[in-house]
Formats: structure tokens, sequence, C-alpha cells
């Protein structure tokens, strides 16, 4: 068995659909996950807030300075993860095609 | 010797793989193996039982290398074992369809999936590689070592994929095969006598993919496709190295027994009733392959393919090779209107005004014609397609 | 007290040779980072391999796309993601400055 990380990427244009299209993403996605946590599948996952409230830390010539914003400008960006255990990459490419939006699916490192 | 390695070091990969678990060590003992034969054919003749003796020295480099590193302890067992003994005449059983699958999984890059296929398929070493497709030796190299770590770090599975993903992934492979068929076809001469036919090879994958899958219609689409082409490479060229369009080509050196037998093939893809664009590819080849001459050909039954092709797999190059259709039934004009639409789509894609010169040239405005010929020149990096656009010109 | 996520930025230099002293160093020094802020780790998530062993599922009206590498060709990328509790984003940049590594992105948690 593999432990990957599942990105979750959008453009927030999502949010600018009516109150029914976004509810309707939200249940597709509720029931997306849910049916992995029954599977026991899914190992944790959490959805974050706009890239418009983030803050970043980098460290420029030794010293950290804080930025505005994300750290990468870019028209689409991470808005959540969610991290599954299956038995391989096929498997869990499976999983992201099925999930209603872009993932980038990451292998974690095993400690 | 190219034959023998082709065949026997698909198959060994593929046993090797199954049995380590651990691509990049297989890919390892079958390098060390065709690098050992290489020394040693050409001096003692080709063994009679090649396969047996490829697979005693990949086991022999492959236990050596295992000693020599240690993280590789328990795999040990794997080669020692008695089992992989292969002194007697059965051959492996052939595991080069989870091969080929595992090669050309969406999960790699488009030239790792090319170079892997090449080289655990169809045992091409890596200068062979490169010289395919006229990139450094380096380049390659680091495209296979790349592939194969992340065979090993993102778990890319060794097996043919299920139900619900084998037509996608069998879309996959046929689009690797037909990139390497089509860098095959379009070389010119810059290749040596001694190098290998990239177009072959890729219709020698294709075949076998057909062997492993014979009920899948898009893989005999692929194959009649790609044979259609062959038969006609003798009359591809002219004496200077130059391209002659199909129009222009002398078909009594067409090779008609091969067009004939492939006519069987596209037979057998028409009763599985499952039309995908490979076929209707290989349908519009056939019926030009099937014209006498140039005149002679049946172009409302070509527009009918790509019309059924433009349904379901719509492209601005499918639209500009039916426009080629159109013009031929339905006159000049139409199809100058046509490909007018695709200015935007195809405006880098010398092809694209290569063709709209020729329709231009149909209407009479040949000053015009003259000037998209140019831009077509400026556009095209082949010799041979250059060559044939300057002769234009002049 | 509420939850930011930490998302652990690569700078993007390769570290496939083994790991310079100055490297094992700052891997030495994440370890006790997450030892001393242990209670402030609402959740340890994980460390991801690198991007070249990213594979991105692209959806485009209905149709998905498999395709080799990371959503987002970049010099930087995530390398790993945690989440931390903090009274509010100062005390989450505060938290953020002590990290080893080289940068961190704080995001607040969308609580559902």
């Amino acid at each position: 068995m593999a432990k990957y990380a599942l990105l979750f990427f959008n453009d927030e244009s999502f949010r600018d659909r009516s109150k029914d299209e976004v509810d309707a993403v939200y249940a597709e996605v509720t029931r997306w996950s849910q049916d992995l946590q029954g599977k026991g599948v899914l190992k944790g996952g959490m959805e974050l807030q706009s890239k418009g409230t983030a803050m970043t830390v980098r460290r420029v010539n030794g010293a950290m300075r804080v930025f505005d914003g994300p750290f990468i400008e870019s028209k689409e960006h991470v808005g959540g993860f969610a991290m599954i255990e299956v038995p391989d990459l096929d498997e869990a490419i499976r999983i992201a095609k099925a999930f209603p939006g872009g993932i980038e699916v990451r292998p974690i490192v095993e400690h | 010797m190219a034959a023998v390695f082709r065949e026997e070091a698909g198959r060994l990969t593929a046993a090797l793989v199954k049995r380590l678990g651990d691509f990049n060590l297989a890919e390892e003992c079958v390098q060390d193996a065709l690098v050992s034969a290489l020394e040693h054919w050409p001096r003692e003749g080709i063994p009679n039982n090649p396969g047996a003796w490829l697979m005693t020295t990949a086991r022999r480099k492959g236990i050596d290398r295992l000693r020599r590193e240690k993280r590789y302890q328990e795999k040990l067992a794997e080669l020692e074992e008695p089992a992989m003994n292969t002194s007697s005449a059965t051959s492996l059983p052939d595991e080069r369809l989870e091969l080929i699958f595992t090669c050309c999984h969406p999960a790699l890059a488009r030239e790792a999936q090319v170079a892997l296929t090449l080289r655990s398929v169809a045992g091409f070493t890596t200068p062979e590689i490169a010289r395919a497709f006229l990139v450094p030796e380096a380049t390659v190299a680091q495209r296979l070592v790349r592939a194969k770590r992340k065979i090993v770090d993102a778990r890319i599975p060794f097996r043919v994929p299920d139900r619900e993903a084998l037509p996608e992934r069998i879309e996959e492979v046929l689009a690797v095969l037909y990139l390497m068929f089509n860098e095959g076809y379009l070389a010119t001469g810059d290749r040596g006598t001694h190098d290998r036919d990239l177009a072959r090879e890729a219709e020698w994958l294709t075949g076998l993919l057909a062997e492993l899958m014979p009920d899948e219609p898009e893989v005999f689409g692929l194959l009649a496709l790609m044979r259609f082409n062959l038969a006609r490479m003798d009359a591809r060229f002219d004496k200077d190295g130059a391209i002659v369009l199909l129009r222009d080509q002398d078909r009594s050196k067409w090779d008609r027994r091969r067009i004939d037998e492939t006519f069987t093939i596209v037979g057998r893809f028409l009763t599985m009733r499952r039309p995908g664009p490979y076929q209707l590819q290989a349908l519009i080849a056939g019926a030009h392959a099937d014209a006498k001459t140039w005149d002679a050909t049946r172009w409302p039954d070509i527009l009918i393919s790509y019309d059924a092709l433009l349904a379901i797999a719509d492209s601005p190059v499918v639209r500009l090779n039916r426009a080629i259709a159109l013009w031929h039934v339905h006159g000049a004009e139409q199809a100058y209107i046509e490909i007018f639409r695709l200015a935007s789509d195809l405006d880098r894609y010398h092809l694209y005004h290569a063709t709209r010169a020729e329709l231009l040239r149909a209407l009479g405005r040949s000053d015009e014609a003259r000037a998209a010929d140019r831009r077509a020149l400026e556009l095209t990096e082949n010799p041979a397609e250059r060559a044939l656009l300057a002769a234009r010109l002049t | 007290m509420s939850k930011y996520a930490f998302l652990f930025l690569d700078d993007g230099v390769d570290y496939q040779a083994a790991p310079t002293p100055e490297q094992q160093k700052v891997y030495a020094d994440i370890f006790k980072w997450f030892e001393t802020n242990g209670s402030l780790i609402a959740d340890g998530g994980a460390e991801l391999q690198p991007t070249r062993t990213a594979t991105t599922v692209r959806k485009n009206t209905g149709k998905a796309t498999v395709v080799d590498g990371p959503f987002i060709e970049a010099k930087e990328s995530v390398g790993g993601f945690s989440v931390i509790e903090a009274a509010d984003m100062a005390a989450a940049v505060d938290l953020a400055k002590t990290w080893p590594g080289y940068g961190i992105e704080i995001r607040p948690i969308r609580e559902s």
C-alpha cells in the first residue's frame, strides 16, 4: 500500500457561480470523500480559505521575510489537501478522476 | 541481430520486471546482457536459443550487480532461484503487454514513454534511440533515468489496466506508437544505413500489440494505417531526397502485395463494429492506396471518412486534411472557405500554408499562392519537405 | 484559537544527490522544530516527494486528462503541509518565521 497526497487546485471562479451551483459542487465533493472514507481509503483532508487570505514567509539572504499573498501568482492555486492510502498510482488516479476538479497526485515520504 | 534483440529484449525485460518488482533493476540487467551479446555474438555467432543465452547472462550480471549493492539483497534470491533457468526450449510467459502499458503510462512524459518503450520492448540501446530522434545521448539517458525513477517513486504498477481504464490507456499506447511512426516516417537520409528504422519498429510494436490484444479494433486501425503508409515508402522521395506528393507518386513503386494484405486487416476491424479515429484514418489511407491513379481516387468516400473523424476527433489538423477532400468533391472555393477559418489555429503549421497555396493556385490566385508557399517554407524544418517547397517557388 | 495550514515550500533546488552537511543541519533543525512546537500542531500532515514524482489530473468540461508533472510548473513548489493552531494570522506568521526551512505559505483552514 502507498500513501498519496491529493492537492486540489481551482481558480476560485466557481465561487462566483450561483448558490445552487456552488452547493452542487460541494455536494459532489462530500459524496466523493464519504465514499472514500467508507472504504477506509481517506486518511485526512482539509479545505483552505481563498488565496486572498494567504501570507507567505520566505527566506531571503538568510532571513525570513513576510509577503502578502500566496507563494505563487497563478490563475489556479491549491484549495485543499487530502491523503489517501491505496495499492498503486492507477488507483490514486482513478480516485482523482472521480473528483469534481483538478488534482495533483504526489506520493508522500514514508518515514 | 537487431531483430533478435527486438524479439527477445522485450520478453526478457517483462519477465524480470515481473519477478524483481523493480523496473530500473530489471532494465539494467537486460542492458548488461545486451551489451554482452554485442561483444560476443559478432565473434561467436548468434546462439541457437538467444533468449536463453540472454536470460542466463542477465541473471549472471544481475547477481554480480546485486551482490555489490546491499539494498537489493532480497532480490538476489529471485535471480538465483533454479526456476529462472531457461536452458529448456520453452519460452518465458509473455508479459510484454504489461510492459507496454507500463512504459506508456500517462503519468510519464511523452518523450519518456517513447524512449522507454523503444528501450524495454524493442531492445534499442541509448545511442540508437538518440540517433533515431536526433537528440544527444545524454538527453535520452536522462529521460530514461527519470522515467524509471518515477515508476518506482510514484508506484506505477506493472500490469494491464482494468476494463474501466483500458480504452483510454490503449489510446495512450497508440499515441506513443503513432508518434514513433511519424518520427521515423518523416525522417530523411540523415540517418545511417545501420540505424534502426523507427517507422518499421513502430509498425512491429503495433503488430505485437495487435497479437497481444486481438479484440481491439483501434490497434488494428493503427496497424493498417502504418502499413498503408509503409507500402508507399519507395515512391515518397525522389533521387535528390525531396518529398514527392501523393498525387505525383509513381504508383508502380507501391508495394501492392502489402496493400492487399493490409486490406485484410481493414476487413478485420470493420467486423468489430467499434469505429475510432485510427480506423477512420486507415480507411482514408486505404482509399488512396486502392486508387490506380490520383484521378481515380474516390474522394467522396474519403470525405465521408473525414466527416466521421470530425465527429469523434475534431481538430484543426483534421479539418485541414478534410478540406483537401472537400476540394475534390465540392471545389476549391468551398475548400478555401473551410480552411480560412483555421487561420488562427494553424498559422504556425507549415502544411496549413502549403495547402492554402495549392488551393490559391487552383483558384488562379498565383501571387497569393507564392506568398503562401514562401510562408510554408519559412516554417518547414524537414529537409525533404523544404526541398519540395523550394522547388515550387523556382 | 484558529487553524492554519502551513504549506512548506521547496525552493526548487534538486537534492537528488546526498544532502550536503548544510542541508543535513536544516533537516535536523526541522525535526527539532516539530518537537518544540508539537503542542501547536493539530495535524502533522505529510512530507511530499519532489515534483518529479507528481502526476496531474486536469478536468476540462467533464473530460479528465492525466499528465506527468505538477499542476503548476514553477521553481517553488509545495514540499509538505501541516495544520497548526494559532490565536490569529499574526501569531501564525510569527511561528512560520521560526521555520528552519526555505519558506511557508500560511492559509486559514475553511471549517465546514
